[in-house]
């Protein structure tokens, strides 16, 4: 009886360090899951303008995080286009798309600094034609 | 009465043959005709001059229907002579006659008149003293300058008939006396013949006894006979003489009477012509009034036309009463047409009543304030002859609306379609013009352009079209030059050279050429002094702004891109507003490759150098619409 007591403790333990591993496995999978979507992002540094200017389409796919000062807003239809300047080069200015996708419950108001998440994508007009190169709001955060 | 009347005036107007105003004007040329206001209908009569008679072939007949007058073979335009227009022009710029002086002659005349008329009414005779009462009325009256001598004249010619009657009273009386000493000288005679028969008689008895005795104072009888016989004879031939002297007197007196009577009645002064006809039965007394005029003159046949008998004196008292009544009523006439604004039928009433009773009370204290109305309205109507003689026609309409403002029975639809008539006439032979240009006949064109000015001479487009039409007739080769010239696009060489080129605009095919040229050129060069000035004052944006308009210029007019001048200030400010340029151009080339963020991105750079850049803002639009419209996945 009692080493069918202590078998049976045997057995519980074994599950435990199963169950224990496998925690930690997917935990460290998710952890490199995380980790993998992340890999792209350049580091948080200021986008350049000029840099952008000329050769906007060749930034496809890329993520900026900057900060930025709010100089026009056109609205068209549901979306909003910014124009806006960045640090260091305030005679230069960033066409930056505001969709009603973007994440943000600010206020965006001109003349005023805000943290832009965008993504430079391509799009596709009524015609299926392409429309390289565009700065796609993300995310929006007060500074 | 209306004959009676233009008998005053014609005669009034002695020069009125050698007048100069032509009564209307016709196109075809007939004007001519009647140039010096006579119309002669005679062609006998060409070159003849009237050889005018107090009382012969001097009186006009009216012709009522066009207001004229024939006289000496000859038509008048009363309305229209010059010197009826002087007259009532004159009339019309004198202050009514109310001095002290006129009232007391007018009063002085309006007695004269009651007197006369007493005397005529009651058959009366005028005895010498009514006579001297009325001479020296007459010489009272004759002092005041308004009388003009005629109260004189006709004083005159009553002492003067009195003076010849007065004379054959003493032929008559010597022509007695003649009588009763040929009367004694026949009984006398009768005496001697008895003598002389008794003293036969004895003698012959005697002689049967003795001879001699008697014969001496037989002998002196008959010598006495003779003599009477002879004083007889020669008084009576005195008496024939003396009779027919009296008779040639009176006849004398009373056509000089007459003459005098008759002459004022056509220098129409009424008063002194009914005067002097009432005072003439009593000056000649034999009954006798028949006037002494020659048969079958105008003047008989006026004075005829009024009784169907012969004229007498009391014809011309009759038809100067008739005269001044007339007068009264033409003026009180044009009093209430002017009340009711009827200004045409006052101003020809009272043409009428001046050049019929000028010199009466009713004429002569006319209102000035009336007058004024009436020259103003006179005026216009000679301003609108003057203008329709000119062939003015556009200033005939202006006029004739000024007057329609006046009268309102003017009635100008006549006029209005006569001087339209004849407007478009012209403008129709100028179209003519035209296109016998545009067919390159230019003589036509010119004949028609000629018909133009005969038709309108003041057609405004008349001047600047046959000029033109002159010089292209005169320089057909500047059309070559300038089709050589377009065609070679120096636009600038015909701008330069426009004022010699300007008649080629006169060809349809080559005007639009013409001003295409010269608009272009002066587009060109108006932008380019405008951009000019702006790059001056504006070292910042200055270029920007140049550039920006010259290419708007090159835009909407992509032919100007030939323009020398014009690329060569595009490049100039392409380098003054290089980085600006330089954006716009490279956001063109972006759009063009569909990379709308960098195309974006460099127009709104763009802009931040030049805010108020068309290029830019446009640019944005149209690169916005596409970024919006997309959809991102």
């Amino acid at each position: 009886m009692a080493r069918r007591r202590t078998k049976k403790g045997g057995n519980s333990k074994s599950l435990l360090i199963v169950g224990g591993g496998v925690a930690v496995f997917v935990l460290a999978v998710a952890a490199l899951l995380t980790q993998g979507g992340n890999s792209d992002v350049p580091k948080q540094h200021d986008i350049d303008p000029a840099d952008y200017r000329a050769h906007g389409s060749s930034k496809n796919g890329n993520t900026y995080v900057f900060t930025a000062r709010v100089e026009d807003i056109d609205t068209i239809g549901d979306n909003r286009l910014l124009a806006v300047s960045c640090n260091g080069a305030p005679q230069e200015r960033l066409p930056i798309l505001v969709t009603p996708k973007t994440k943000t419950d600010v206020n965006i108001t001109r003349g005023d600094s805000f943290i832009f998440t965008v993504k430079c994508m391509n799009g596709r007009d009524a015609e299926k034609n392409l429309v390289r190169g565009i700065l796609v709001v993300k995310k929006v955060e007060v500074k | 009465m209306k004959k009676e009347l233009l008998t005053a005036i014609l005669l009034l107007l002695p020069g009125m043959a050698s007048a100069q105003m032509p009564s209307s004007f016709d196109a075809s040329g007939k004007s001519a005709q009647a140039a010096n206001g006579v119309e002669n209908n005679d062609p006998n009569s060409v070159g003849e001059t009237p050889n005018p008679q107090l009382f012969g072939m001097e009186l006009p007949l009216l012709d009522p229907s066009n207001d004229s007058v024939k006289y000496g073979g000859g038509k008048f335009d009363v309305g229209n002579n010059a010197l009826v227009r002087a007259r009532f022009e004159k009339y019309l710029s004198q202050n009514p006659d109310e001095r002290a002086e006129a009232k007391k002659y007018r009063k002085i005349m309006r007695e004269l008149l009651s007197l006369t008329r007493k005397y005529t009414k009651d058959r009366q005779k005028i005895g010498s003293k009514v006579l001297v009462k009325v001479g020296k009325a007459l010489y009272a009256a004759a002092e005041f300058d308004m009388d003009n001598g005629q109260c004189d004249a006709l004083g005159n010619a009553i002492i003067s008939a009195l003076e010849t009657q007065r004379g054959n009273r003493d032929l008559e009386e010597e022509n007695q006396r003649m009588d009763e000493e040929i009367e004694r000288m026949m009984k006398q005679n009768n005496i001697i013949e008895n003598r002389n028969a008794h003293t036969r008689s004895i003698k012959s008895n005697a002689g049967k006894g003795k001879t001699g005795g008697g014969s001496d104072a037989s002998e002196r009888n008959t010598v006495k006979l003779a003599d009477n016989t002879k004083k007889v004879a020669t008084n009576t031939a005195a008496q024939v003489k003396n009779d027919a002297t009296r008779a040639a007197n009176l006849l004398a007196a009373k056509t000089q009477y007459q003459a005098m009577m008759v002459h004022m009645f056509i220098q129409r002064y009424y008063d002194h012509a009914v005067i002097a006809a009432r005072l003439y039965r009593h000056i000649f007394r034999d009954g006798d009034s028949k006037l002494q005029i020659k048969e079958d003159s105008d003047a008989s046949k006026t004075f005829v036309g009024v009784t169907g008998m012969p004229p007498t004196v009391a014809t011309v008292d009759s038809l100067a009463s008739t005269a001044a009544g007339d007068v009264d009523k033409s003026m009180e006439s044009v009093r209430n047409l002017i009340a009711q604004n009827k200004m045409g039928a006052a101003t020809q009433r009272l043409i009428e009543a001046v050049a019929v009773g000028e010199f009466m009370e009713s004429v002569c204290t006319f209102p000035m304030e009336s007058r004024n109305k009436v020259a103003k309205f006179w005026s216009l109507r000679k301003r609108a002859l003057t203008a329709m003689n000119g062939r003015d026609y556009g200033g005939v309409l202006d006029i004739a609306k000024q007057m329609r403002e006046m009268d309102i029975d003017f009635d100008d639809a006549q006029l209005k379609a006569y001087c339209s008539a004849k407007m478009k006439q012209s403008n129709m032979e100028l179209a003519s013009a035209q296109q016998a240009a545009e067919k390159g006949d230019m003589d036509a064109a010119k004949q028609h352009a000629q018909n133009a000015a005969i038709v309108w001479p003041l057609n405004p487009r008349l001047d600047q079209f046959q000029g033109a039409v002159e010089e292209v007739v005169n320089k057909a080769p500047l059309r070559d030059e300038f089709r050589k010239l377009y065609e070679a696009k120096e636009y600038r060489r015909i701008a330069a050279d426009q004022a010699r080129f300007a008649p080629v605009a006169m060809d349809p095919e080559l005007k639009e050429k013409y001003m295409e040229a010269i608009r272009r050129v002066e587009t060109i060069e108006g932008t380019l002094t405008q951009v000019a000035e702006m790059s001056r004052t504006d070292r910042t944006m200055g270029p920007c702004i140049a550039y920006e308009a010259l290419r708007r210029i090159m835009r909407e007019h992509p032919e100007y891109a030939d323009d020398v001048p014009l690329d060569k200030a595009l490049r100039h400010y392409e380098t003054e507003a290089h980085d600006f340029v330089k954006l716009l151009r490279d956001a063109e080339n972006f759009e063009q490759e569909r990379e709308f963020g960098s195309a974006l991105s460099s127009y709104l750079r763009a802009r931040v150098i030049y805010p108020n850049s068309y290029m830019a803002k446009d640019g944005i639009r149209r690169v916005s619409d596409v970024i919006a419209s997309a959809t991102y996945q």
